[in-house]
């Protein structure tokens, strides 16, 4: 139970806080190895970065032993984020196929897929499938009014529109 | 006298049919967004700000202008009517306004938040338009060092109005800052923290880091959701018929009120929208405090009292104005959607500062006139035509309404530099958002600290070439010294006091 209970949540505080921590080194070698802080006795381009990295890492760790300390870390549940994960995926597609098949079909697709994550799956028909394809048809073809017509700025055509 | 001719000129700009129109149609985006829980006003200038690389500048600030206003009231509608603030900073109104509902005296409770709304909205401008010429002569005289301590001073306020957690308020600010430093350096042609991508060199730009933390980030934290359940909260709706008649505060009901309780509420929104980051909830919180402090009887607030409501929504419509004075004369925000404007006036090439009220007087002013008829003629004008239908917004089809905008939030990616890296750096923002707004941190610090950032390194080492390398510059300029010593004065004033018990109560009641 309590494995499983583990097993669960995914993430805390001070998982979280740790990650910031592994972001920060990154950034900090990332900024020594681009330049050094001083030149000629004045700061140079990676001074104020090295400065503030400290200060993070200052937080970050102060954060990190709060959460420890503190029983009842926040935390949330796989199963919460599942959709979001989704919808994340889906993003992700779209903006890969946006360019190559156009904003039309690929915003169909998009905002079928999206409709599609946000309904019960239990009441899924024919019926109720049609009603978001349409629903899609309508929302892309409205914010390609907004867009491409009203405020002029150009959407890709792609190869099949 | 100059400024008086100023500020007609902008109404006449106002009143011109397209730019008028403009800002009529902010604000009712602006109140739709504000009332529909879930959706914000920075959510609305968000995914405005794509839109406005077609508009005209004047159009565009207008537009955002009448987003702000209503955005600040639309949420006390949902706050009264069914106990969920639109947003933030009507959490307070719920105290009072939904035990009026209960009481079977909605209506007079949405009157009376419109009408208090009304009051902060105009006065708050009316002081924006008095205290902006000044204040603009006043930052002629801060010089370069001066200006380090001044951003220096507002990111300390960014971090410490974090009162819940500063450290994460910090790290927030500080993620914000090295997302600004990405890219060529503020001062040398030289790429950093590039990690070795082309794409990465010409920096991160404004608009994907907006919409990733305010557009996608909500997306995904409504999707957490699925239709149904949202479906169940709309059925506790209370059955009550809206008549516009009972919208009309009574004389009676005014002077039980009291002029002060509007000044209070006014002046504390105002002053509270001044400072960096602080922001209308804030300001709505620290009046409804102040007016349980100063009231004869304190226990009767939370039970439905009309100035339960007055105190909150003056000041969270008094912060728009305020708000706007740093933005303007120094391009610090005063509030996340005065950051976002400030967005609008970056994509738009304009740098606030200033010259910016004698290079653009005509442009400030129109966005002043556009402020103070938001509040003072659209307000009273928009509860009276669509005061009655406002509950149907709770029944809209949320598919249709989150997919909408994620769409729009996306494609609005692309728009800034017709790139699909820029969408892919729009989704990756919204992803970092969505991570930091479920762990509890303040995203609103990111933005700050990402627009702050290299204003703050500019500054800082420019000072530092003018004095060979002598921090002695901070301390020995006395425009630095007057924003050292207020950046001390506010941490002991405000850090090392304990935050009072408002706001616990306020998320109790809602």
């Amino acid at each position: 139970m309590v494995k499983k209970n583990i097993l669960k949540r995914v993430n805390s505080t001070s998982l979280f806080a740790i990650i910031l921590i592994i972001v920060n080194t990154i950034y900090l070698i990332d900024g020594i190895n681009t330049a050094p802080p001083m030149t000629n006795g004045k700061p140079g381009i990676t001074f104020v970065p090295i400065i503030i990295s400290t200060l993070f890492y200052i937080a970050a760790i102060y954060i990190l032993i709060t959460s420890i300390r503190k029983e009842s870390a926040s935390s949330f549940h796989l199963s919460e984020v599942s959709r979001p994960i989704a919808v994340i995926f889906i993003t992700f597609i779209y903006i890969l196929i946006f360019k190559p098949m156009g904003y039309i079909l690929s915003s169909i697709i998009y905002v079928f897929s999206f409709m599609f994550l946000l309904e019960e799956k239990t009441e899924f028909k024919k019926k109720k499938l049609l009603n978001i394809f349409f629903s899609s048809l309508i929302v892309v073809l409205l914010i390609y009014l907004l867009y491409q017509i009203i405020f002029k700025v150009r959407l890709p055509a792609g190869g099949v529109f | 006298m100059e400024n008086f001719t100023e500020i007609i000129q902008g109404f006449q700009t106002l009143f011109i049919p397209l730019v008028f129109a403009s800002c009529s149609l902010g604000f009712l985006l602006g109140a739709f967004f504000g009332a529909v829980p879930g959706l914000t006003t920075s959510l609305a200038l968000a995914l405005l700000l794509p839109l406005t690389y077609g508009m005209a500048t004047t159009h565009a600030l207008v537009m955002c202008m009448g987003i702000m206003m209503a955005g600040a009231w639309g949420g006390s509608i949902t706050a009264i009517t069914i106990n969920i603030p639109g947003a933030a900073s009507n959490v307070m109104t719920a105290v009072d306004g939904y035990p009026m509902m209960l009481k079977g005296q909605g209506a007079k409770a949405l009157g009376h938040a419109a009408f208090a709304s009304m009051i902060g909205g105009t006065i708050g401008t009316i002081l924006l338009m008095l205290t902006a010429p000044l204040v603009m002569k006043l930052a002629f005289l801060v010089k370069t060092p001066g200006k380090f301590s001044l951003i220096l001073f507002s990111l300390v306020v960014v971090i410490l109005v974090e009162r819940k957690s500063v450290a994460k308020g910090a790290v927030t600010t500080f993620l914000g800052i090295m997302l600004g430093t990405i890219g060529i350096d503020v001062m040398e042609p030289a790429a950093r923290f590039t990690f070795g991508s082309n794409f990465l060199v010409e920096g991160i730009d404004f608009l994907p880091l907006i919409i990733g933390t305010f557009a996608i980030s909500e997306v995904l934290i409504q999707s957490e959701k699925s239709h149904s359940e949202y479906q169940l909260t709309n059925q506790e709706i209370p059955n009550q018929k809206i008549r516009r008649k009972d919208f009309l505060p009574s004389i009676k009901e005014l002077k039980e009120i009291g002029l002060m309780a509007y000044i209070k509420g006014t002046l504390i929104g105002y002053l509270i929208g001044v400072l960096p980051g602080a922001g209308s909830s804030m300001a709505a919180f620290v009046s409804y405090g102040e007016a349980v402090r100063s009231s004869k009887d304190p226990d009767k607030f939370g039970t439905g009292i009309l100035k339960g409501i007055v105190a909150p929504e003056t000041s969270n419509n008094a912060v728009c104005g305020g708000a706007l004075v740093p933005m303007l004369t120094f391009g610090i925000p005063g509030s996340t959607p005065a950051a976002i404007v400030l967005g609008v006036l970056i994509i738009h090439g304009l740098q606030p500062g200033p010259r910016l009220m004698t290079t653009q007087a005509n442009l400030v002013m129109s966005m002043f006139a556009a402020l103070f008829i938001s509040a003072s003629v659209l307000l009273p004008l928009t509860l009276w035509s669509l005061g009655p239908y406002f509950m149907k917004i709770l029944y809209i089809d949320r598919k249709i309404l989150y997919s909408s905008i994620a769409l729009v939030a996306i494609v609005g990616g692309y728009v800034s530099t017709y790139s699909t890296f820029q969408m892919l750096m729009t989704l990756v923002i919204g992803i970092i958002a969505y991570i930091l707004r479920k762990q509890k941190y303040p995203t609103v610090s990111l933005l700050m600290g990402f627009i702050l950032g290299p204003m703050l390194e500019e500054y800082f080492r420019r000072s530092l070439y003018l004095s060979d390398g002598s921090i002695l510059i901070f301390f020995t300029r006395w425009d630095s010294i007057v924003f050292l010593v207020l950046t001390v004065l506010f941490y002991f004033s405000f850090a090392l006091r304990k935050p009072s018990n408002t706001k616990n109560n306020g998320e109790k009641s809602t």
